[in-house]
């Protein structure tokens, strides 16, 4: 027996030396990455900010999909003008100004003539015209902002010369974040990710802040240029942390904890936990997201036919109580919408056809369409043709639980008229695959960001040719509204763009492919020891469009230093080390003596 | 010598052909997945059927079925996982941090738990059928029904009230550690909760497992033939009972690997702990095909040959075994 | 019929087994009971009394929509002894059948049967029904099957144990010399000598379809529209509850689940202990 006793000895030895030896190994990756944390932070304090629900992808500003990434860039990158606090008016960036010429269709953008990046080598027209033909490219998920421009000239090495169409120019003009050729053009642009991870130069950017580390799915630091030029700007603060979370309870109890110190997109349920609390500033902002229900009217769409009827769609409208459900799911936090454009967006059009929450009236609409006779379970159907029955699937995220219970709500709602509502919440893979390209689907609630705030861009869901690459998820076909969207992109000028899409706009709320619901309120918290924050901009400071949040933000107390308190850390250590060795010499003693 | 031999040879047939078939599933089985990962993720109002085009490429979408599955054998061979879709870069870039992580709470927890439940179900055998034996046997499979999603929960519900120790994360982010010891030391305090999470609700298995082949071991003749020798309990336990219960242990322990990865994935999720089984659940959301085709390969291939060298020592220590 | 008789004498005597029945059948009332012992609707909102603490009108509290949690609670039972139930008959039936053709007919059958059954046991079970539930979409009947299907191969090796040893036995010799057919062999003779032992499996294969079916909806590729006890608890941790500190939201479905897996294995470990002597407690 003494044979399995030894063996069975030495795996359990094998694996306690595993466990030693991945605490170690646990200890160094951690090590590796505060290395660098620790190199530079001595200028200035460090304030961490949490977020949660999707990682950053990739730091490459031309192929990022991730807000966190937009955020974080933000701050690194400039792009040739910005948005001020309003979001109205156009100020400078890296261009300290420009010339527009409509008539000629061209814009001759004067860079900044100490813009520097943060090597050293000085930003010229030679990044901007790389930049732009980079984000052109076939790979790049910005080209569709640049589509209209048909050239990138550098006339002097401050000076570039843009040909463009329409008068979207803003729409790329405060997008396009400008990187440095010197060090891009080494690199392959369409797997680069956006910083090199060997070499001297990890990162180098031009913003008020440069890249320092990035470990995936954990955290990204940002670090004060020493060499950013715009001075008057220049951060107070040395170091700003964006940790990742999975989930928001995680970050809320981080929070909470204190180890991060601001956080945007806290959900209602939580508010009560912050509300009241001396330690800790409630704001709200206006948020870049919106939802709607989507419904499916493509011609050739295999949903329920009924759905293609437009009085259907104006009873479902009108038997929604949106008021209802905002209070419900979102505790008051959100408004309700009207525009498939957020209400934040320059675009965005007042004026337009509106369904009043009124059930009686959504019943005469059915009637009406002959939807008079009830199966047996109470669905209407068509009096006349019965296998036409108002029942309906609805697909919603499973992710996002709000969402869920908005569309529970909308069923209930929806049964007081005779329509049946079957919520079927999927991942958004799945839904996806239900949804394109045979548009299979009665209707989905989902959401779209609206973070280009400068342009009617989501207004391009609706065009045809969207059915082909999958956007659209109503099926919506109208040549009538096609041809405003190229009227759109040649507009003249700022007045006559904005009433074309207010005529789009108002299309859409006639005709019904979407009822857009609500824009929920972005919650932000953040610790009372950070002030000089503002919660205009759409989004929020910790994650939305504003650019100048870590510029001006100012710690008022300096937070206390990590406690020095390495004497406590040993004297424990130094326990742990005794007692395990106490142990190790009692149980050898004691075999001894039995042996 | 040579039946062990024989046996050695068709355990390693075996494992190659399971993870052949292992290979091959995973391959189809993402394939059948509804939804082409292109379109979700880059769902985006003014992305061109020309850029979706460039993109499929980019990802191998676009070449015929037999052709991606060829290369899909090869490339696994070669430890070659392709490219992320979120990540845009090497998968095995964003796997084997992961992977290193999660070895960093599973190891621990495994260990332990395997340590005390060999320890409470030697005494749970030795005093079968006292109270002391049924508290403990009840007691484990109370802790054997506690969902770990749940019991995370409550821990994190204490953490939380009591503000004693961290509940997310595996360190702290952006502090400047003066030295190593100080490190490892952050390292530990955000183990405390996983590691007890995952810990308890493997420990009550292992104790029944425990428990159950001691009792087995105690009705063989030659421990009642020892007992009519005069030999202490004590002595029958520790010399005779002890190294032939633990035999089996071996190839359960081996089996129980595909339950403890899942109680793993339970317990990152809700510790927010970087490691394989919060990048599964990521993944699916994003719809990360290659980082979750590699995930399922690795973790299924581990618990493959886990299994071929504890069924092998099992055989080769145990000498009543007939290699059949 | 003896046996039977015997049997459940012995089961009647089982302190564990008869805890575990009392657990099971409370839960079993709880469910069918719901729709007339709770006091609200489970799909009543109220936008005016979301998140209360207990109180005498609402024993649990309400959640972020303002349903009353006792009432979920109640409800919860329904769909995990749904999913538990059907989803081990699923898994139990295909162990019992791959079981008995494997040890029944033995060579290249028993060889393959049990070369897939290796491989269901070994790979990361909860790992593959995620990525399947979220292939095959979330209904509640999808995840019944997928727990089925996913967990019928430790059924199936314990049966092809036992056949190996029961066929070898006379009256199925005899059955055999009589040119009696092999399912009728399989299904007349060998099963009712393997059911009992199928019994306390199909026990623990119910409390583990149970855990399985709330970790599913608490990881977002359940049924996350049903209202259930995995779902209340993914609800607290996704919408704050959680780290409110709401006991009484996140406490009772958690310990429900618990309770209602704790029965199912007593019972299954009790039918155990019974057939299985040298477990049985020696009074000494």
């Amino acid at each position: 027996m003494q044979k399995q006793r030894v063996v069975f000895r030495s795996i359990l030895i094998v694996a306690i030396m595993l466990l030693a030896s991945m605490a170690v190994i646990g200890q160094s990756a951690a090590g590796s990455a505060s290395q660098t944390a620790t190199s530079n932070a001595t200028t200035g304090q460090t304030i961490k900010v949490g977020w949660f629900g999707t990682y950053i992808d990739t730091l490459n500003p031309f192929l990022s999909y991730s807000e966190l990434t937009a955020w974080i860039n933000m701050n690194v990158y400039l792009p040739l003008v910005s948005y001020d606090a309003g979001n109205k008016t156009i100020v400078p960036a890296l261009a300290s100004s420009w010339d527009i010429n409509y008539a000629n269709h061209t814009v001759i953008f004067h860079l900044n003539p100490s813009a520097v990046w943060s090597d050293g080598v000085p930003v010229t027209s030679a990044d901007v015209v790389y930049s732009y033909n980079t984000a052109a490219q076939n790979y790049s998920f910005v080209a569709s902002e640049v589509s209209a421009i048909s050239s990138v000239k550098a006339i002097g090495t401050e000076t570039v010369m843009v040909t463009f169409s329409g008068v979207l120019w803003t729409m790329w003009a405060a997008s396009i974040f400008v990187v440095p050729a010197h060090v891009w053009s080494t690199v392959n642009a369409s797997t680069y990710a956006g910083y090199n991870s060997t070499g001297s130069q990890y990162f180098v950017g031009d913003g008020p802040f440069v890249l320092t580390n990035y470990v995936p799915n954990q955290y990204a630091q940002i670090e004060k240029n020493a060499k950013f030029f715009i001075r008057s700007e220049m951060p107070t603060i040395g170091t700003v942390i964006f940790e990742e979370f999975t989930s928001q309870s995680s970050a809320v109890s981080s929070l909470q904890a204190g180890s991060i110190q601001g956080l945007t997109g806290i959900l209602p349920a939580d508010v009560a936990n912050f509300q009241g609390n001396a330690k800790f500033n409630v704001t709200t902002s206006p948020s870049i997201e919106y939802f709607y229900l989507s419904i499916n009217v493509a011609p050739y769409g295999k949903g329920n036919p009924t759905l293609r009827n437009l009085s259907v769609r104006q009873a479902i409208a009108h038997a929604l109580n949106l008021t209802y459900i905002a209070d419900t799911v979102y505790h008051g936090y959100a408004t309700t919408l009207d525009s498939v454009l957020s209400p934040t967006n320059q675009y965005y059009w007042s004026n337009l056809t509106t369904y009043a929450y009124n059930p009686s009236l959504a019943n005469s609409l059915l009637n009406q369409s002959g939807f008079t006779t009830y199966t047996s379970g109470g669905i209407r159907e068509n009096a006349n043709n019965t296998s036409q029955q108002l029942s309906y699937t609805v697909l919603v995220p499973s992710g996002d639980s709000l969402e869920v219970d908005a569309a529970n709500i909308m069923a209930t709602n929806l049964s007081k008229i005779g329509i049946k509502l079957n919520v079927q919440a999927e991942t958004t893979g799945s839904m996806a695959a239900t949804i394109w390209p045979n548009l299979t689907q009665d209707m989905d609630l989902w959401d779209w960001f609206d973070n280009i705030q400068s342009a009617p861009q989501l207004l391009s869901v609706f065009l045809s040719n969207q059915v082909v690459t999958g956007t659209s998820d109503s099926g919506y076909t109208n040549t009538t509204y096609d041809n405003l969207w190229a009227k759109l992109l040649n507009a003249t000028s700022q007045a006559q763009a904005m009433a074309i899409s207010g005529q789009m706009q108002e299309m859409l709320a006639q005709q019904l492919p979407y009822i857009p619901l609500f824009s929920p309120s972005a919650i932000n918290v953040y610790s009372s020891t950070l002030t000089n924050i503002s919660s205009s901009y759409p989004g929020g400071p910790f994650g939305g469009l504003d650019y100048q949040t870590f510029t001006q933000l100012v710690v008022k107390s300096p937070s206390s230093p990590p406690s020095n308190n390495n004497t406590l850390y040993y004297i424990l250590g130094g326990v742990a080390v005794v007692i395990v060795a106490a142990a190790a010499v009692a149980v050898v003693a004691m075999r001894r003596r039995k042996a | 010598m040579s039946e062990f031999g024989n046996y050695l040879l068709k355990r390693v047939a075996f494992a190659i052909l399971s993870i052949f078939i292992i290979i091959t599933f995973d391959f189809f089985l993402f394939r059948l997945m509804p939804g082409n990962p292109i379109e979700i993720l880059y769902r985006n109002p003014a992305l061109t059927s020309a850029q979706i085009a460039v993109l499929n490429r980019q990802f191998g979408l676009n070449l015929p079925l037999y052709q991606q599955y060829y290369l899909f054998i090869w490339n696994s061979l070669l430890g070659n996982y392709g490219i992320s879709i979120y990540y845009r870069t090497a998968v095995s870039q964003v796997l084997y941090p992961s992977l290193e992580n999660s070895l960093v709470l599973l190891v621990p927890a495994t260990t332990l738990a395997i340590l005390l439940g060999i320890m409470t179900g030697r005494i749970a055998a030795w005093r079968r059928g006292t109270v002391t034996d049924g508290f403990l046997t009840g007691s484990s499979m109370a802790l054997y029904s506690i969902p770990t999603f749940w019991l995370g929960e409550m821990l994190i519900l204490l953490a939380i009230a009591s503000s004693s120790f961290p509940v997310s994360g595996m360190y702290t982010i952006g502090e400047g550690f003066s030295n190593g010891f100080v490190q490892l030391f952050d390292l530990l305090r955000h183990l405390v909760l996983p590691l007890v999470t995952l810990t308890l609700v493997l420990y009550g298995q292992f104790t029944i497992i425990m428990r159950n082949s001691l009792i087995d071991v105690l009705d063989e003749d030659y421990i009642s033939f020892a007992r009519s020798k005069g030999a202490t309990e004590r002595y029958i336990m520790r010399k005779h009972a002890m190294p032939n219960a633990e035999l089996p242990m071996i190839s359960l322990i081996a089996v129980n690997l595909g339950l403890t990865v899942g109680g793993a994935i339970l317990t990152e999720v809700v510790f927010n702990w970087p490691g394989i089984g919060l990048l599964i659940y990521d993944s699916i959301n994003a719809r990360d095909y290659p980082v979750l085709q590699a995930a399922f390969l690795i973790v299924a291939i581990a618990i493959v040959l886990a299994n071929v060298v504890a069924d092998v020592l099992y055989s080769y220590l145990d000498p009543r075994i007939r290699y059949s | 019929m003896t046996e039977e008789q015997h049997f459940l004498k012995l089961f009647a005597h089982n302190l564990k087994g008869m805890t575990g029945l009392v657990i099971v059948l409370t839960f079993v009332m709880m469910g069918v009971l719901a729709p007339f012992v709770s006091p609200y609707s489970p799909y009543a909102t109220n936008p005016n009394a979301f998140l209360l603490s207990p109180r005498p009108s609402h024993p649990f509290g309400t959640n972020v929509l303002g349903q009353d949690l006792l009432t979920l609670d109640l409800y919860g039972a329904q769909i995990s002894l749904i999913v538990g139930l059907s989803s081990a008959a699923i898994a139990v039936g295909l162990g019992l059948v791959a079981g008995l053709f494997s040890g029944y007919f033995g060579g290249v059958v028993d060889e393959i049967i049990m070369r897939i059954v290796d491989f269901f046991i070994v790979i990361p079970a909860l790992v593959f029904m995620i990525i399947i539930a979220a292939l095959l979409g979330p209904s509640t009947v999808n995840v019944i099957l997928v727990i089925g299907m996913l967990s019928w191969a430790p059924t199936a090796r314990i049966i092809r144990s036992m056949v190996l040893s029961i066929r070898e036995w006379p009256f199925v010799e005899s059955a055999r010399a009589n040119n009696a057919g092999s399912l009728y062999i399989m299904f007349r003779h060998i099963f009712p000598n393997v059911s009992s032992v199928l019994y306390g499996n199909a026990m623990l294969a119910v409390a583990s379809a149970i855990f399985t079916q709330a970790a599913l909806v608490f990881l977002g590729v359940g049924n996350v529209t049903a209202i259930s006890w995995g779902g209340i608890i993914r609800e607290a941790y996704a919408t704050g509850a959680l780290t409110n500190g709401d006991l009484s939201y996140v406490l009772p479905p958690g310990f429900f689940i618990f309770i209602l897996i704790f029965g199912f294995i007593m019972i299954g470990y009790a039918i155990e202990e019974i057939l299985n002597p040298k477990l049985r407690l020696r009074r000494q």
